[in-house]
């Protein structure tokens, strides 16, 4: 009541009048802020939270799509160049002991180590385990290759062969499973390890 | 008299926040339709691998002992064509597992979400088949639909 709410100043030079109005400090009260603060402390975690989720789904699909585009690759190469060009198997590549030969016989070492195929040429090939990449050798090449990129990981992979009669091919069976190579171990980030298994016949043996 | 200070008026203020939350629930909607799409997305590719995968298996089992005769409750079953013609042509077949065990009452058991089915059909000459249609279907469902990845393939002898 006692306050000054308005001070009006009128200054008069010659003819010309100048107001000034002065009035009181208008400002927000304590429990306008508080409000505002809580609103937008309610709407920006939800906004945050669903734009985060879109992100981790999208990294979870950019990853699930590696993984299957490398295993689709990885099936793919082993089957074709197993099918179209091993003619036997040994156990080593100076080719002592074949495997397979004879009817009845299973020959599966573990992770596809000392399994190699001995192609038309009488050049030796593999496919094996090395750590966490499926690596492919033969006798052409002057290094190995890695079938699949270190952003994959293989955590299993095996070989077999057996042969049912001696007039009947060998048939490889082909065995591994490919996750995403990471090191969290949260729920949200994990892909379901993918399994490749198939069998083949050997065109030429 | 008493002096009111500038403000908005009541209208203002309504219009304002009404389209303001018009452009919110607009943007919200998108965002959801967007993250259920994601994951159809990544079912739709996890879908398309076990469809494969069966594919896969099966193909396996063909290079293994392709056979050529019917099935026959006297004789072991042992060979592919024999498997494949234990059941009907275009008998729906689970295949869950990879297996043949065929389970009448077929769930979304697979990762709990997917149903994985197959339906042989196959051609012959006398009594030899010399040729196995396959069609395999994974399905989920998702919000109420149903949704399908097919996938056909055939296995002969000659090949």
């Amino acid at each position: 009541m006692g306050m000054i709410n308005k001070l009006k100043i009128t200054l008069r030079f010659g003819g010309q009048k100048l107001k000034i109005n002065f009035k009181k400090n208008k400002a927000f009260t304590l429990i306008e802020v508080i409000v505002v603060i809580g609103v937008i402390g309610i709407v920006l975690p939800v906004l945050f939270s669903i734009i985060f989720s879109i992100l981790q789904q999208q990294t979870k699909i950019q990853r699930l799509s590696l993984v299957k585009k490398e295993g689709d690759y990885i099936l793919n190469v082993i089957e074709n160049v197993v099918r179209n060009y091993a003619v036997k198997i040994y156990s080593e590549n100076s080719f002592i002991n074949e495997k397979c030969a004879s009817a009845g016989s299973t020959y599966g070492p573990e992770n596809g180590n000392t399994f190699y195929f001995q192609d038309k040429y009488n050049r030796w090939f593999n496919f094996y385990l090395n750590s966490t990449t499926i690596t492919s050798n033969s006798a052409n090449l002057s290094s190995s290759v890695n079938l699949n990129s270190p952003q994959t990981k293989i955590s299993s992979f095996s070989l077999q062969c057996y042969r049912s009669a001696l007039y009947s091919p060998p048939i490889i069976s082909i065995n591994f499973t490919i996750e995403y190579n990471t090191n969290s171990n949260r729920a949200e980030e994990k892909i379901i390890p993918l399994t490749y298994q198939t069998k083949i016949k050997l065109k030429s043996y | 008299m008493k002096k009111y200070r500038p403000s908005f008026t009541l209208i203002e203020v309504l219009i304002f926040i009404s389209i303001l939350s018009i452009f919110f629930v607009a943007a919200a909607m998108v965002t959801i339709v967007s993250l259920r799409n994601l994951k159809i997305q990544e079912h739709k590719i996890l879908a398309t691998r076990y469809a494969q995968e069966l594919v896969e298996w099966l193909r396996g089992e063909k290079e293994e002992n392709w056979g050529g005769e019917f099935y026959n409750i006297s004789n072991p079953v042992d060979s592919f064509t024999e498997k494949v013609t234990q059941f009907g042509s275009y008998q729906t077949v689970c295949f869950n597992e990879l297996n043949w065990d065929n389970n009448p009452s077929c769930g979304y058991d697979l990762l709990s979400l997917f149903k994985r089915t197959a339906t042989f059909s196959w051609y012959q000459t006398a009594d030899y088949i010399y040729q196995v249609n396959l069609s395999v279907v994974v399905e989920w469902q998702e919000i109420g639909k149903t949704y399908k990845v097919p996938l056909n393939t055939i296995f002969t002898i000659w090949e």
